[in-house]
């Protein structure tokens, strides 16, 4: 039985070791770039109507006039705060976001997007133009800041579930393990007769 | 104490009751631990009452404010993450244990005489939990909330004549809307639960009791003879350990993977004028999602899938070996097994796009057909197999002195 229980937290153990293609890293530090970040490159047009920060209690809303924004792009921006999590699940979503941003290119002077293309299953026409700039040379590393501050939005529990988590589990391996023991014990003239 | 205990006892059957139901009812010694999770279904459901009525608490059921009170709860309410993902990852726990519980008892045949009505009971217990799994599934209003609730209500307009009619009258509206949303709600939080399910699984372990467990030889031991233990303190201890090593990999889910079974898609707000790429049920539907699809016809489709679950209640008839446990059934064992990976794969089916090439080469909706042609197959052979298989009987040293094979 310890065997078959050790197999099974085995395999549900795996996934937590998941390799990231993007290398997009949750550090305090990649997160808090990828706040100001988001203020120069995304505000404008997209909020986060879910954020809660120091300055935002109730959430980010977006510089432009929704309604306006649309006139202009054809498209209203979308609310970005639970992008993350639409678009993947865990580090996924935000790998996607991050290639969103690096993947854009021009067929005949019009506005493509390699990451979008997939999404989508279309020819990659967007309708949002580069939110920064194809050549510019930190493009990668903003890109994967602001993708580790949108994760960071759309799982606002993370920090609080991780911290909690192992508590947990020690908890209830340890209640696993007494209530065993007890079983056995409970069985053991029963066990003693069916074998005998 | 006594003294207040005899009080009691005049007035209400406390501790008979007790004596009848947990200390002294009589349980096979023999069980093995697929018979564990009929009680960890249970507790899985008290975790899902439990969570609900504190979601309740803080969900809005209004398609303005639904998707943002969502939010809300996972951002400012003390705990609302936890509740929230305690209740998602919940619907999971509820949907395995019962897949397994009932397979165990299509496998040890725990649905034959005296117990079918406690299968049909229990058969009625899942399409409740399917119902009330379906109508919660719209409460986030995320996109697949949305569609999911399109695609399934509009299998109503499928029926002929009223079709049309049948489906507005479901829906509330024309299309899924706030009234739907509203009436979902309802049911979801006080009829299906409380009434609806509580009801049955009172009936169910009512049932139970007086019929008593089946066990892995599908043999009626005597209920005083050697084969039984009381359900106290045998059961309890067995029932608890092993309770607390399935909320050990439940709560593994809710801390460290909590999106494992939310579809990334539903944390988009719902949009009547985007339809998602694919649209596919919550994993637990699937087998019977691929079913529906398997059909090219839309009402054909619709009667497959009702039939699917629907067959399951003439078991007790369509399988007439007098021997229960399929232990001792060479040919039903194989087709058994043979029927429960043909469960796994179309749920593998119903997980992918139609048109999509499968592992084996066939386009998924060609693997669907012939998956569903097998679901079928098994239950129209079991009614033939008592004609030519020959059941190997448990060994004599198993009987105990005085029992029989029913």
């Amino acid at each position: 039985m310890l065997k078959i229980i050790f197999l099974i937290l085995l395999a549900f153990a795996a996934p937590a070791f998941a390799k990231d293609d993007a290398e997009i890293k949750l550090t305090p530090e990649s997160i808090e770039r990828g706040r100001t970040l988001y203020t120069q490159y995304c505000v404008a047009c997209h909020g986060l109507k879910y954020y809660r920060g120091e300055d935002a209690k109730t959430g980010l809303p977006p510089a432009m006039d929704p309604q306006m924004a649309e006139a202009a792009f054809g498209v209203a921006p979308p609310d970005l705060s639970l992008m993350a999590s639409a678009r993947g699940r865990g580090i996924e979503g935000a790998t996607y976001i991050y290639r969103l941003l690096t993947s854009y290119y021009t067929v005949n002077g019009q506005i493509r997007n390699k990451a979008f293309a997939e999404e989508t299953k279309t020819d990659g026409a967007i309708a949002m133009p580069p939110p920064i700039p194809m050549d510019d040379p930190a493009l990668k590393e903003k890109a994967r800041d602001i993708s580790a501050f949108l994760l960071k939005v759309s799982d606002p529990s993370a920090d609080e579930r991780r911290g909690l988590g192992p508590w947990v589990m020690v908890y209830m391996i340890l209640l696993t393990g007494v209530l065993y023991l007890l079983n056995r014990y409970t069985w053991r003239e029963v066990k003693k007769k069916l074998k005998g | 104490m006594a003294r207040y205990l005899d009080w009691i006892d005049k007035r209400l059957p406390a501790s008979e009751f007790v004596q009848k139901h947990v200390t002294g009812y009589p349980t096979p010694k023999n069980l093995n631990y697929l018979w564990n999770f009929g009680s960890l279904l249970g507790t899985f459901f008290v975790i899902q009452v439990l969570t609900g009525v504190w979601l309740a608490m803080y969900y809005k059921p209004d398609t303005a404010l639904a998707f943002d009170s969502v939010q809300h709860i996972m951002r400012d309410v003390n705990y609302g993450w936890l509740m929230r993902y305690l209740h998602a990852i919940g619907a999971t726990g509820i949907f395995f244990s019962m897949y397994i519980h009932m397979a165990r008892g299509l496998y040890y045949g725990s649905f034959k005489s005296p117990r079918e009505l406690l299968w049909w009971i229990g058969l009625l217990i899942f399409l409740a939990f399917m119902a009330e799994a379906f109508m919660g599934y719209l409460l986030p209003w995320g996109q697949m909330s949305f569609w999911g609730a399109t695609v399934i209500t509009n299998l109503f307009s499928t029926v002929p004549i009223f079709g049309p009619e049948l489906t507005v009258w479901v829906r509330g509206d024309f299309a899924i809307g706030d009234a739907t949303l509203t009436r979902f709600y309802s049911f979801h939080t006080t009829i299906f639960p409380f009434a609806i399910i509580g009801l049955l699984v009172i009936m169910h372990l009512s049932a139970l009791h007086r019929v008593g467990s089946n066990n892995p030889n599908g043999i009626e031991y005597d209920k005083k003879g050697p084969a039984m233990v009381p359900f106290s303190p045998y059961f309890i201890t067995k029932d608890a350990w092993f309770i607390a090593l399935a909320l050990t990999i439940f709560f593994y889910f809710v801390f460290f993977w909590p999106d494992a079974f939310i579809e990334p898609v539903n944390n988009e707000p719902a949009n009547p004028l985007k339809t998602p790429l694919h649209i596919v049920p919550e994993w637990y539907f699937l087998p019977f999602y691929a079913i529906l699809r398997s059909i090219p016809d839309k009402l054909g489709g619709a009667i497959a899938m009702g039939g699917s679950i629907f067959i399951l209640f003439l078991l007790p008839y369509i399988d007439r070996s007098t021997v229960k446990s399929t232990r001792y059934r060479p040919v039903k064992k194989i087709l058994i097994w043979i029927f429960f990976i043909d469960f796994i794969a179309l749920g593998y089916v119903g997980m992918n796009a139609p048109d999509a090439v499968s592992f084996v080469g066939l386009k998924m909706a060609n693997l669907g057909v012939i998956l569903t042609i097998i679901y079928f197959l098994f239950f129209a052979l079991l009614p033939v197999l008592p004609y030519f298989e020959k059941p190997k009987l448990p060994p004599d040293k198993e009987l105990p002195k005085g029992d029989q094979l029913a």
